[in-house]
């Protein structure tokens, strides 16, 4: 074998992951070092939103540039190890209301899908039987 | 250090802001309810406070800006050590070249418990170090080394390879200087 090993997801395999998360790391600044906040995954069909706290400082870096990196990751163990990066340009929705809170919602338009399946180690190790 | 307000450090630390409030008169969840707030118009916090909180909690996006200008994030396993945070990666890798080149980095941790609603954003000057022996502290818990949390066992023969890439200088260290914390919270409506 030569080369790094292939350990991305399907586009299959992405969807399914994403179906089953409902955290996400957002990152935006496009000035100073890059901001995180933690999120609300929003995932259906296919399309990609998410919703921060309203007052997170995130929301005005995101607001001034548009550009963003969500991040989806689980580590329950080395193995079991996966994640999706997802870097696009946000549109902003309207805001929600939910009881004493408010929540920016960001529709993601996605340019770049990174992604990675620690899984796909073993199998790759695994010689056919 | 990062200089703020005592009372803002008691407030971003306190645990018993999370705790159940079942047995909490009105007046008592009113305050928790305020100190909530606080927490999440993000309170800056004291260096030690963000430290701990990599300890506990290792897990952490390493966050960087790529060439194109699009912020983007690592998910990495860091270890605290003589005041600072580091990682280990590979030094030809892409994170590696955006976090040198701006000098300064960032990165978000959120709390392993569920049930606790803290998120660190910290974020500060960045630089390679050279720390051959990093894998033999981190498994033998040197004496600079902090708890290492609730990470995933790394399996042997992976340890192995990383510590052979350390040797052979494929791998290195990135270093982030904290200057800047604070504790803000996980957007959620459930």
């Amino acid at each position: 074998m030569s080369g790094k090993r292939d350990i991305s997801m399907s586009p299959e395999e992405i969807d399914l992951f994403l179906r089953g998360h409902d955290l996400v790391i957002v990152a935006g600044g496009s000035k100073g070092p890059v901001e995180g906040a933690a999120g609300n995954l929003l995932y259906e069909g296919g399309e990609v939103a998410f919703e921060l706290c309203s007052d997170d400082p995130v929301v005005a870096l995101i607001e001034s540039d548009k550009l963003v990196c969500c991040a989806v990751e689980q580590f329950p163990s080395y193995y079991e190890i996966k994640g999706v990066m997802l870097h696009g340009r946000a549109r902003r929705r309207p805001e929600i209301e939910s009881g004493n809170e408010r929540f920016a919602v960001f529709d993601l338009v996605i340019e770049k899908t990174v992604s990675f399946d620690f899984g796909k180690l073993v199998h790759e190790a695994t010689p056919s039987p | 250090m990062i200089a703020v307000p005592e009372s803002l450090v008691q407030r971003s630390t306190a645990s018993n802001v999370f705790r159940c409030t079942h047995d909490l008169d009105s007046d008592e969840i009113g305050r928790i309810e305020q100190e909530s707030s606080m927490i999440g118009q993000s309170v800056e916090i004291a260096l030690q406070d963000a430290l701990d909180f990599v300890a506990a909690n290792p897990h952490v996006f390493l966050l960087a800006r790529r060439a194109d200008g699009y912020p983007t994030a690592y998910a990495m396993m860091a270890r605290v050590v003589d005041g600072a945070v580091e990682f280990s990666t590979y030094r030809a890798s892409a994170k590696v070249k955006n976090l040198l080149r701006d000098g300064v980095g960032g990165i978000t941790s959120v709390a392993e418990d569920r049930d606790d609603p803290r998120v660190l954003v910290a974020s500060g000057s960045i630089a390679a170090a050279e720390a051959p022996n990093w894998v033999d502290e981190v498994e033998g818990g040197s004496a600079n080394a902090a708890n290492l949390g609730d990470r995933p066992a790394v399996p042997s023969d992976i340890s192995d390879k990383v510590r052979s890439r350390h040797d052979s200088g494929k791998r290195t260290v990135l270093r982030l200087e904290i200057d800047k914390a604070r504790f803000s919270r996980k957007a959620g409506r459930l």
